[in-house]
């Protein structure tokens, strides 16, 4: 215990002062916690709090806390929150705290971690980690061993039935090959995230129908393809978590204290681990809110919260303390009082049997006598249009008034972005003079840079033409995307007479490497030699190859690779280790450039229409066109990861028999980016928003979920009531406790809209629809006809009493590393912007992997010696 | 996750190359990208070399791996709130505590560039004595690149008494005096780059700086293999200021592929491998 000073003191140094739930749950350091916290009630400093509470006050190191959050971006605020408040402590104390090796994070990255600790291994057994797969190379590979998955899964018939019947089993209709790989993958995942075991539930269910069966044998030999090929995907990431736990006895007394975010998102998976982790000491806190559940599309499972007490019961034989966080310090009165009455209804969140799907609390605003400005309204029932305008006045006279500090502070939310509606209501914002940012309303493959840059590609590997089979539903649209792209690259390397040169260049390069190639191959064939002959220059055989390709006539700049001292060095080293090449090789090996798609990437950067937004961005101006083309750099180099090399060759770049399409074109354009331009099609990303300035965020509520925003329209209250396909399977395949089927798609509308309402400071507004096919959801009709003593006319509104916005928050700490900041920026900014800030991928491997192989290596010396000496003690 | 088991308690040259291999092929995963083969047999020799060199006097007695440093609430002169991190090894052995800091660099270069290298471990070592409540005597890299003679030596187990001497006489080990009072100016410098860097300053260095870099050939390292070189205003008026100012040169840059010939031999030898055609 620390002499020198009290929690208290520190609450008055920082200006905190918690109310009575909150200092309940700071305080709280032993056994089971249980905090339903609703909506801006001010968990995140209770989490802060809490954990420095134990760490300062209570003895419990930073490695013994383990602490989870639902982003990275949740987990870096917490982590550099208690690293300042530690940082003062120790300023005030000279009590030092090292925060290195505490765990905080998502539960992906916090697995991640989990699995290469060597605390929880024998320490003479070598941790070998396999490859992380992300959601794109998960993709692919699913997609490059499809066909022993199909064969494993034993569906019947030609590959296109059973990819119809794939898509059956997940409701899909098609035989589209792209949509069977993308249902069996989010099939796969979300049995990993059951923790499902294939074997056991095909064993134990004889009942099921065959296309189930399929594909549970199509994933139980998923898994065993991972396993040999020594890579892992996100979500059986968290299975190997879980082994881990289950194997180690260090790693259940590992952690003293277990805290969880947003655990009301975490599946089943994720539950098991978390009690595994807090097994031993049994101090696990769970912070959540349940009516604020959004991602069962996505695994989650409520029911985990819900039901929290019970499972700790059900473990441990012991109760849970439960303190609800219902204070709001974030919405006006009158906007808590319309959530609590939307919320209300307790005999909707009942089942059958009289259990309640709802934790249920009520929340009470911080100020209920804050000056009664008016801050509910709804628009005029009307279509799209009508609601529109009226939305986009309201926000034009809340700009006018400085109601708001910026555009950026108005919401619209919208379930989402992807529907006529909201391409109404954004061009209604549009015609009223204001502009709009809707994050990921697109695909990034629409974005101006990547189309421009994409289009000067397509012009030296060629374009895909429209065949009349690729004009089936699946490909048109692509290849009207491919056309677009193709015409606007042609446009960009007319306006640029430099441009134009280097193109001209590039092609002749390669027309000759091309023609280079077509005599090797002609002279071998002349001389009675076939391309898949072994060379072995010290054999007859041998020297009549290298004679038939020094006679072809190719080019010196093709032969000079197929001579000197070094070639035949090595060609006699891979004889003796039985590698030796095939003539084809060695024709590859003599007409490969020394450049690759990176690389022209890069040279094309030099050309003006490219250059101009580096050099803005290397001034500190708009960093939007460089961001994106830095995300084209990493998308070329992912392509190239499957490459083999770097480099091009002739035969890559040989124009197909029937079309300007090169071989390397066919795989660029028909596979990869082709994929990519279907899977950007998801609307629901995690990742780190910003809100440019002077323009309107349209977002979807799942982008707004965790955010709060002065002013929030709900855009369109729309939202159908459906179990989703995967859901009716997984009540198929395991057994769970979970909310009743027929009510748990409606719960799940009502938790979104609720979201929704509850990211309003100071206005909320509703848009009202009527008409033909202009549904509202029938929680908000309800919710309108209960409430009408809160509802104001938008058009009517008087806004002279709404309050005046207040500051944005200041940004946080950020970490800057010795070598990989400091140094790096001094020895060139330009790189340092480009390679580390921006992140763009190096064309060659990074002269940093070299040391880091050597640095890395030695590490794991010193690991096992340590390791060792600890067992010898 | 493999489960090579090593003898008894202690490892054995075969463990070292296993573990380097494993890290290896982590890395390659990790980054997609490789190393050809010349680079990987230089690598490895560094690591084996480290062993042979350094187990008794370094390896055995490190204590702590991988420390991560953070030196917490800092303020640039633009009050941005940050702080710094590093990473690095420890040796602690009756009190007497020495940091080690593993670079992959020439010993003869890091001796030369000492002054460059000291300011890093005095941040270090101040960040650890801060963490930690104990003072930092010593301060080290330790350079894995070795010389050439030692290079040479083709079988550390059976060395001629030549080659025993060269190996005898190599020291890796630069011990770099550290200042405690210049640390303050090293972390206020510090606090001036990231205002640089949050303010987003990102010009190239001037082509007059190039040019000393270059005959100090530095330059070689930075711009030749760097892939912004085609569209940087300083490595361009460079480049061809060195053609005497002849501005046809420019586009003779973008056809000059800055791969020399060894790498060029590794891409070969990679693209020989059989393709199977992954997308
Ligand atoms: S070429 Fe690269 S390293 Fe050289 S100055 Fe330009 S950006 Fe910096």
């Amino acid at each position: 215990m620390s002499q020198n000073i009290t929690l208290e003191e520190l609450w008055k140094a920082y200006d905190f002062n918690p109310n009575e739930a909150q200092r309940r749950a700071i305080l709280h350091s032993d056994g089971p916690l249980y905090l339903p916290a609703g909506p801006g009630s001010g968990k995140t400093r209770v989490l802060l709090w809490r954990t420095l509470n134990l760490i300062v006050f209570h003895g419990v190191k930073p490695e013994e806390i383990f602490l989870s959050t639902f982003t990275e971006k949740a987990a870096r605020q917490l982590r550099e929150g208690i690293a300042s408040l530690l940082g003062d402590v120790q300023t005030r104390t000279g009590r030092a705290f090292d925060l290195g090796r505490m765990y905080v994070g998502t539960v992906h990255s916090l697995c991640q971690k989990l699995i290469r600790d060597r605390r929880f291994y024998p320490p003479d057994r070598v941790v070998n980690l396999p490859a992380l797969l992300d959601e794109l190379n998960q993709h692919f590979f699913i997609q490059n061993n499809w066909t022993d998955l199909l064969t494993a899964s034993g569906f019947t018939g030609t590959i296109q039935e059973q990819q119809q019947s794939v898509n059956q089993v997940l409701g899909d209709t098609t035989v589209s090959q792209y949509k069977a790989i993308s249902n069996a993958t989010k099939f796969f995942n979300r049995c990993s995230e059951e923790n499902l075991k294939p074997a056991l539930v095909l064993q134990s269910r004889d009942n099921l129908d065959a296309n189930l069966r399929a594909m549970l044998q199509m994933y139980h030999a998923y898994l065993q393809l991972l396993n040999t090929k020594k890579v892992i995907d996100f979500s059986s990431l968290q299975g190997r978590a879980l082994q881990i736990l289950q194997e180690s006895a260090a790693a259940s007394r590992a952690f003293r204290h277990v805290i969880i975010d947003e655990y009301q998102d975490t599946n089943p998976i994720q539950e098991r681990i978390f009690f595994e982790l807090a097994k031993h000491h049994q101090n696990i806190c769970v912070v959540g809110d349940d009516d604020q559940a959004m991602y069962r599309f996505r695994g989650a499972t409520v029911e985990n919260f819900v039901t929290f007490p019970e499972t700790v019961q059900r473990e441990w034989h012991r109760d849970t303390m439960k303190v609800p966080l219902d204070t709001n310090y974030r919405s006006h009165h009158h906007i808590v009082q319309l959530y609590n009455t939307y919320m209300g209804d307790t005999a909707f969140w009942s089942d059958q049997t009289g259990r309640s799907w709802r934790v249920g609390k009520q929340i009470n605003p911080h100020n209920p006598h804050e000056a009664l400005h008016r801050s509910v309204a709804v628009t005029t029932h009307g279509d799209a249009a009508s609601v529109g305008r009226e939305l986009a006045a309201t926000a034009n006279r809340l700009i006018a008034t400085g109601k708001v500090n910026d555009p950026n502070e108005i919401a619209v939310l919208f379930p989402s972005l992807k529907n006529d509606r909201t391409k109404e209501i954004r061009r209604a914002f549009e015609e009223a003079g204001l502009k709009v940012y809707a994050p990921r309303a697109g695909r990034f493959l629409e974005v101006e840079e990547a189309r421009d840059m994409l289009g000067v590609l397509m012009h030296l590997i060629g374009k895909p033409e429209a065949s009349s089979e690729l004009l089936r539903g699946d490909f048109a649209e692509y290849m009207k995307w491919c056309d677009e792209v193709y015409d606007r690259g042609a446009e960009l390397i007319r306006q640029d007479p430099q441009l134009t040169q280097y193109m001209q260049k590039r092609q002749t390069l390669i027309h000759q490497r091309v023609l280079d190639r077509a005599k090797l191959l002609q002279s071998l064939a002349a001389n009675g030699i076939s391309t898949d002959d072994i060379y072995n220059p010290d054999n007859a055989l041998g020297v009549a190859i290298k004679q038939a390709l020094v006679n072809s006539g190719a080019s010196s700049d093709a032969m000079r690779t197929l001579s000197g001292t070094r070639f035949d060095r090595q060609m006699r080293a891979r004889v003796e280790q039985g590698r030796a090449l095939l003539v084809i090789q060695l024709v590859a090996r003599a007409t490969t450039f020394d450049f690759g798609l990176l690389d022209v990437f890069y040279q094309l950067l030099g050309f003006r229409h490219f250059k101009k937004m580096l050099d803005e961005a290397q001034s500190g101006g708009d960093e939007g066109p460089i961001c994106n083309l830095a995300m084209v750099s990493q998308y070329l180099s992912r392509f190239l990861e499957s490459q083999q090399t770097a480099l091009l060759s002739a035969r890559d770049l040989t124009p197909g028999a029937d079309s300007a399409l090169t071989s390397i074109g066919r795989r660029f354009w028909m596979r990869y980016v082709y994929v990519l331009y279907r899977n950007s099609e998801s609307e629901y990303e995690d990742e780190e928003m910003m809100f440019p300035r002077g323009r309107i965020p349209f977002l979807t509520v799942h982008q707004s979920k965790g955010l709060e925003f002065p002013v929030v329209m709900l855009a369109n209250p729309n939202k159908q009531n459906k179990l989703q396909h995967m859901e009716v399977i997984m009540r198929l395949l395991v057994d769970r406790l979970r909310e009743p089927e027929d009510k748990s798609p409606k719960f799940d509308s009502q938790r979104l809209f609720y979201v929704a309402l509850s990211r309003a400071k100071h206005l909320c507004v509703i848009g009202c629809y009527q008409g033909r096919g202009l549904q509202m959801h029938g929680s908000i009709k309800t919710l309108l006809s209960r409430a009408p003593g809160l509802l104001n006319e938008v058009m009517q509104l008087d806004l002279t009493t709404m309050p005046k916005p207040g500051k944005p928050d200041a940004p946080l700490p950020k970490r800057y590393s010795y070598t990989a900041d400091y140094i790096r920026y001094q020895t060139c900014p330009r790189q340092y912007m480009l390679f580390h800030k921006y992140e763009f991928a190096p064309s060659r491997t990074p002269y940093q992997m070299f040391g880091s192989l050597v640095h890395r290596s030695i590490d794991e010396i010193h690991n096992r010696l340590i390791a060792m000496r600890q067992i010898g003690e | 996750m493999s489960d090579h088991q090593s003898p008894a308690d202690t490892l054995t040259i075969g463990d070292v190359l296993q573990y380097f291999e494993d890290t290896y092929e982590a890395l390659q995963a990790e980054s997609g990208y490789g190393l050809g083969p010349d680079a990987l047999d230089d690598a490895r020799r560094q690591v084996t070399l480290y062993w042979h060199k350094l187990r008794e006097k370094v390896a055995n007695r490190v204590t702590e791996t991988e420390v991560p440093l953070t030196l917490m609430n800092q303020i640039t002169p633009n009050e941005v709130k940050y702080s710094i991190h590093g990473v690095v090894d420890v040796v602690e052995e009756h009190d007497q505590i020495t940091l080690y800091d593993i670079k992959s660099h020439n010993v003869d270069y890091i001796h030369e560039e000492r002054e460059r290298y000291a300011p890093q471990l005095e941040v270090y070592a101040h960040i650890w004595s801060t963490l930690r409540g104990k003072t930092v005597q010593r301060t080290c890299i330790i350079a894995t690149d070795p010389p050439a003679k030692v290079k040479q030596i083709q079988n550390i187990a059976q060395m001629t008494t030549e080659q025993l001497k060269v190996f005898s006489e190599w020291n890796p080990v630069v011990e770099i005096d550290f200042q405690q009072n210049r640390m303050q100016e090293t972390i206020a410098h510090f606090g001036e780059i990231i205002d640089l860097i949050e303010s987003r300053q990102f010009a190239p260095p001037t082509v007059a700086r190039l040019q000393q870099m270059w005959q100090d050939r530095g330059v070689q390292m930075i711009c030749t293999k760097c892939d912004a070189r085609f569209s940087c205003d300083a490595y361009r008026s460079f480049a061809t200021s060195q053609q005497g100012g002849n501005t046809a040169r420019l586009m003779e840059i973008y056809f000059d592929a800055g791969i020399d010939q060894s790498e060029r031999e590794d891409l070969l030898e990679r693209a020989s491998e059989n393709r199977d055609d992954a997308f």
